[in-house]
């Protein structure tokens, strides 16, 4: 990096600064005070909170990692345009040429090793927290995930219904029943199915750090696993007309005997409707409304 | 706009000569370049176009969204669309044929060549006029039927264009033959190189052809 | 009419007579062209819409309103005149170039093949539009002082961002290879004119035109699908939308063909002498944006022709229970979509680093590298576009590799910084308005490209996808890096266009408060966006409602400074209209040897390139080029 910090480092002249040093200093002293400040001291409250989920805890790790990252790249530029800018200026009034310089393939060489380097890391780091942590990141994943729950365990599927501008939840291990709030247990895997009767639209459990578009003769998978109880926002994240800003609803996390009780009463409750839906399925395919205003 | 009086030829104000010799001459290669450059730019952003209908043939093909990619019985009739294809390989390969003879603009060869070229192409409208006429299936029956009448009103769109081309070099040919006699090879050197592109533009609408005609009768 | 003046020499270009000019070809007529050829159209498309099953019987009319736009371009661009030259050909007539032969105040208000007025023409037309816009996102900002849409209603508020999203995009994307790429590129190689004039005129009108069919989308209903258009909402909107079809797919064969005869001009009409390695890096920008447009925008046309066809022909590209797919629009817009963005990036570039050496006094450091850069993004580009798409559950296991591609973009990005700090280094800088501008490029560039790293990798993007953080992203790219360097460009090449000082007070005057407000208008909103706000929305939770305001607030400071650009514009060149030098920054690239204003044909005789144009400091360095060269060379530079 310090090696970047001064292109054109020949040319120097005898008693004129050393200016790659002093802007090589500045950046490292930068650098050392702003990265911790970012890991600990900004770093806590840079959004997803993390503790609603095992993905919004993730995605918070993340992104404190990748600002981490972004520090030095920042610093460099701008201590070196600072740097540049005071110190090298035209004075006097008489308009003066600076050395012409060449560039020395050395230091273009490094600035692309680096770089390289940073951004093959970043991609490695990305597709890791993709894979690895066996959720996908909580994004939505396409019929046929790749990044499933550890063996064994048995989400607890949902499938979420997105239409103009409302939500509905349907629980097909429970007769396929459909319910207009969603609750789902703490500390079990859940699978939702996310998928559109009309346009596209986008499934955001906002704490829980899930997004998965919605979108028609589509089955969007993705899973969350809620650590904490309590309640979560569900929001539309794609345009889908008029009340796109109002498609909000929301979700509860509750531990799994209310869970039980909860999904009991409504199996109960809605059980004369549940009978007219249309069978359960991965995707619907009502008829198209051409104009629904 | 137009008034009486003859237009100069190519006055582009490519380039202020003292020397008109050497001012045509420059012009001409000028105008050269840019033909062969722009025509190949212009079938590169042909080729896109395309592809993006390609694109949506097997995407949608491979969803068979609602099993409604290719519902029974929607096929064209065959014999409009072999016309089709088998017309626009011939008008461009008549109008290659042609264009290689051509130097002073009045060859034998170059005049029916080229307007044999332009006929055979105006067919290839009728063609596509006559399949469209014959189709049994509706516009909203599926994904097939979708990508089958947007490639081939595009595809007729840009044949439009090839023949528009044409046509202007076979006007100026049967225009001016005299003219290009008395400037001698003049009518050559503008002729040539607008013919020289212009068979690029239609061998690559021929290749469209060739491969719409694959997707539409013979892919499965 | 008149005796036609042969342009083989220059002198006897003669003037019409105002009677000659009111009745030929002009804007008049073709603005009645457009409307009765509208009218002919829609009359024609209710004939046809009547036969068509989905159509008859309801209130919908979009083949009326697809014909009507149709017609309507014919009838402007043939009350233009622009079919006076096709016919021509049609009749067997040769080639001429006779729109060019014309001085004085009507040639900008017709269709001129000379590349001068067209980028006149463009410059007024982009700005003009982008004010429009800018407008609009006024609104946009007014109506969010409210969290919960009681400024503006939700159907107008989403008209008004698919405006303002749409209008920007579309005006921008022309908004340096239009004004500046159609001025300048013949003056920076040494030639006459672009290779195509005649096209060159046309995508000036199209860009007006559809401007104006854009804003016709206002009187049709608006439209409720943001600049994306997503289908299948956008088969399920009302009329508004044909008017974003169409407007898009004239911009979209617009850009091509400006990228085409950008193209064509750098290959085929370089004087003799001005070699490869000899270009001038912004001519290098405009080249990689004309690759980008000529192989991006058909791919938007294609999209464009589909969505219609759905709209009109009763076809299902885009609907799913039919046997289409709604991912073939996302696949095939975003194919377009993040080549365009970068045909919004690429002239910044250019623009920046060709400043950039010539307010600090010495070469430009690494010129290979630099044109490597714009190469490499300009090939990445098109290699990405699913980043847009990462939680849709499109091919989500291919999200890896477009996440790899989408970093991997940073690097040829980057080179465009190292060229920057090389050039700095140990510079003779002197802080012009021009070169302000050019400094917080990279300012706020930094900004918009690092929060772009946080879209691309896919963790964090299921947070902000969606949300205000990509909305603050791409503000950051876009306004602060290609709107800075346009503004850039024209502090620096406008006295050279009009031959008269800009003031420099007002400029710098516009600069800082531009600079300022910039950023704490955008920066905030990457908060907004962290915190769960989404995109498009007219109410918004209540505890983001101090954020918004303050926002809201720096954005009409924000207007309010823009508002300074056109005080300066009107003051410095309609008002006082000062003299300027020929080089007043004492540059030594080629279009600042010429007199300002330029000549019509720009150079006496094409001149003979002896240097490449940075040679800042280099001893005993030559002039660029032999203005007045005694042998008339005939070979371009190769
Ligand atoms: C001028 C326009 C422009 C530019 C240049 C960019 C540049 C980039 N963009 Fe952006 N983008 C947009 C305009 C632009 N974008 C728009 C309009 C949208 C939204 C569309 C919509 O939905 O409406 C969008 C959306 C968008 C998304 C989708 C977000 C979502 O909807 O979920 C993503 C995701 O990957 C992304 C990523 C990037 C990246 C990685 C770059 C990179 O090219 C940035 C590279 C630059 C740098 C990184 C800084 C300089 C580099 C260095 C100093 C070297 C060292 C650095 C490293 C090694 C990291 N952009
Ligand atoms: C070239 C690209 C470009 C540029 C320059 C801008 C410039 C600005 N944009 Fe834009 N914007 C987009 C492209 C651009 N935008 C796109 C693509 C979208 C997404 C659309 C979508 O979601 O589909 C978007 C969306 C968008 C939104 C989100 C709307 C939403 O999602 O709900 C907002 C909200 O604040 C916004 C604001 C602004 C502001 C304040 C400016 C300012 O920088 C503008 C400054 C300029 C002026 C103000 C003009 C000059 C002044 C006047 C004409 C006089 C009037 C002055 C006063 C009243 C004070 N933009
Ligand atoms: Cu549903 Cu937005
Ligand atoms: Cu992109």
């Amino acid at each position: 990096m310090s090696a970047a910090a001064a292109p054109g480092g020949t040319g120097a002249g005898f008693g004129e600064p050393r200016h790659g040093a002093r802007i090589a200093v500045a950046w490292a002293i930068l650098t050392v005070i702003a990265v911790p400040l970012v890991i600990w001291v900004a770093g806590p409250h840079i959004p997803p909170y993390s503790g609603h989920s095992t993905q919004s805890s993730d995605q918070h790790t993340v992104n404190v990692v990748l600002l981490t990252a972004a520090v030095p790249v920042i610093a460099l530029i701008w201590v070196y345009f600072g740097y540049a800018i005071s110190v090298f200026r035209q004075r006097g009034p008489e308009i003066v040429d600076g050395p012409p310089l060449t560039a020395d393939p050395r230091i273009q060489i490094t600035w692309l090793v680096v770089t390289s380097v940073m951004v093959l890391a970043l991609a490695v780091y990305g597709t890791i927290g993709l894979y690895n942590d066996s959720h996908g990141a909580g994004g939505g994943q396409g019929p046929n995930p790749l990044s499933t729950p550890p063996a064994g365990s048995t989400p607890l599927q949902v499938q979420v219904i997105g239409q103009q501008w409302l939500w509905t939840f349907r629980y097909p291990g429970y007769g396929g029943v459909e319910t207009a709030t969603l609750e789902i247990p703490a500390n079990r895997w859940v699978a939702f199915h996310v998928t559109s009767l009309d346009v596209d639209h986008s499934f955001w459990a906002y704490e829980l750090g899930v997004k998965a578009d919605a979108i028609p003769g589509s089955d969007n998978v993705a899973y969350v696993k809620a650590t904490n109880t309590g309640q979560f926002q569900v929001r539309c994240a794609e345009l889908c007309g008029l009340w796109h800003g109002h498609m909000n609803s929301y979700g509860r996390v509750v531990n799994a005997g209310a869970f039980s009780s909860w999904i009991a009463a409504r199996q109960q409750q809605y059980s004369a409707i549940t009978k007219t839906l249309p069978p359960y399925s991965k995707v619907y395919y009502p008829d198209p409304i051409r104009r629904a205003g | 706009m137009s008034s009486g009086s003859e237009p100069q030829e190519l006055s582009d104000g490519l380039t202020i000569h003292s020397d008109p010799g050497a001012a045509r001459a420059d012009d001409i290669r000028q105008l050269t370049g840019n033909l062969t450059i722009g025509v190949r730019l212009v079938c590169s952003a042909m080729a896109f176009l395309f592809m993006s209908f390609l694109f949506a043939f097997f995407y949608l093909r491979t969803v068979n969204s609602n099993g409604l990619w290719r519902p029974k019985g929607v096929a064209p009739v065959q014999s409009w669309g072999i016309a089709v294809i088998v017309l626009m390989i011939a008008a461009a390969v008549v109008f290659d044929l042609a264009r290689r003879t051509v130097v002073g603009g009045n060859e034998p060869r170059w005049r029916s060549g080229a307007a044999a070229a332009l006929g055979v192409g105006v067919l290839v409208v009728v063609a596509q006029g006559l399949e469209w006429a014959t189709i049994t299936f509706k516009t909203y029956q599926g994904g097939w039927a979708a990508v089958f009448w947007g490639w081939t009103t595009v595809q007729l769109l840009f044949w439009l264009g090839g023949l528009y081309w044409i046509e202007t070099l076979v006007a100026q040919t049967f225009r001016r033959p005299a003219a290009s006699a008395r400037e001698g090879t003049a009518g050559t050197e503008v002729l040539r190189p607008a013919a020289d592109s212009a068979i690029v533009y239609l061998y690559s609408m021929a290749c469209i052809g060739v491969i719409a005609y694959v997707l539409v009768y013979l892919v499965k | 009419m008149e005796a036609h003046a042969t342009l083989t020499s220059p002198g006897t270009i003669e003037n019409r007579s105002l009677r000659g000019q009111v009745l030929g070809f002009n804007l008049i007529w073709g603005v009645v062209g457009g409307i009765v050829g509208y009218i002919v159209g829609h009359w024609i498309g209710t004939k046809i819409g009547n036969n068509i099953a989905a159509q008859s019987g309801s209130d919908q009319d979009d083949v009326a309103i697809f014909l009507g736009m149709l017609v309507g371009t014919f009838g402007f661009l043939g009350g233009l005149g622009f079919f006076a030259y096709p016919l021509q050909r049609m009749r067997g007539l040769p080639a001429t170039l006779r729109e060019r032969e014309e001085i004085g105040r009507w040639r900008y208000f017709r269709l001129c093949t000379d590349h001068k007025v067209v980028g006149i023409q463009y410059l007024v037309a982009v700005l003009f539009f982008f004010f429009v816009a800018g407008f609009n996102a006024m609104m946009i900002r007014g109506e969010l002082t409210s969290d919960n849409a009681t400024v503006i209603n939700s159907g107008n508020y989403l008209t008004l961002v698919g405006l303002h999203g749409t209008m920007m995009l579309m005006m921008m994307s022309a908004g340096v290879l239009g004004p500046l790429g159609n001025y300048l590129v013949p003056l920076m190689i040494g030639a006459r004119r672009m290779a195509f004039p005649r096209i060159e005129a046309l995508t000036l009108w199209l860009t007006v035109l559809a401007g104006v069919v854009l804003l016709s989308a206002i009187a049709l209903g608006g439209f409720p699908t943001g600049w994306t258009g997503y289908a299948p909402l956008s088969d399920q909107a009302r009329g508004g939308i044909d008017a974003y079809l169409f407007s898009f797919a004239l911009i979209g064969i617009s850009l091509a063909l400006v990228g085409i005869n950008v193209m064509t001009t750098v290959v085929t009409m370089r004087a003799p002498g001005m070699t490869w390695n000899r270009i001038p890096i912004f001519v290098w920008g405009l080249t990689t944006t004309s690759i980008l447009a000529v192989l991006a925008a058909p791919v938007l046309a294609a999209a464009i022709i589909m969505a219609a066809l759905d709209r009109t022909a009763d076809t299902s590209f885009f609907l799913s229970s039919q046997g289409g797919s709604p991912f073939l629009w996302n696949n095939l817009f975003w194919f377009f979509g993040h080549p365009e963005v970068y045909i919004l990036a690429l002239p910044g570039f250019g623009i920046v680093l060709e400043i950039l050496p010539v307010f600090a006094r010495k070469p430009l450091w690494g010129y290979r590298l630099a044109v490597a850069g714009m190469f490499g993004v300009a090939l990445l580009s098109f290699m990405v576009w699913q980043h847009h798409l990462f939680v849709s559950g499109i091919n989500a296991n291919l999200r890896p590799f477009y996440m790899f591609t989408t970093e991997l973009i940073s690097v040829p990005t980057g080179l465009i910084f190292l060229n920057a700090m090389g050039t700095l280094w140990k510079a003779r800088i002197r802080f012009t308005v021009p070169m302000l501008f050019s400094l917080a490029f990279f300012f706020n560039f930094l900004i918009g490209g690092i929060s772009g790293v946080f879209l691309s990798d896919v963790p964090s993007d299921v947070t902000t996808h969606g949300s205000y953080f990509v909305m603050a992203h791409f503000h950051y790219t876009i306004m602060g890096g290609l709107v800075f360097a346009l503004m850039a460009g024209l502090y620096y090449w406008l006295p050279k266009i009009t031959g008269l000082k800009m003031s420099e007070r007002l400029g710098k005057l516009h600069f800082w408060t531009m600079f300022v407000f910039f950023n704490t208008t955008f920066f905030p909103l990457f908060a907004a966006g962290l915190l769960g706000m989404p995109r498009r929305v007219s109410s918004y939770n209540p505890s983001l409602h101090t954020l918004n305001v303050f926002v809201s607030v720096s954005a009409f400071c924000l207007g309010a400074s823009m508002l300074i650009l056109l005080v300066n514009m009107v003051w410095s060149l309609i008002l006082k209209r000062e003299k300027e030098v020929a080089n007043p920054w004492e540059a030594l690239s080629l279009e600042w040897q010429l007199p300002s204003p330029v000549p019509v044909y720009n150079f006496e005789e094409i001149p003979v390139i002896n240097s490449g144009p940075y040679d800042y400091g280099v001893p005993d360095r030559v002039p660029i080029a032999d203005l007045e060269p005694t042998v008339t060379g005939t070979e371009v530079g190769t």
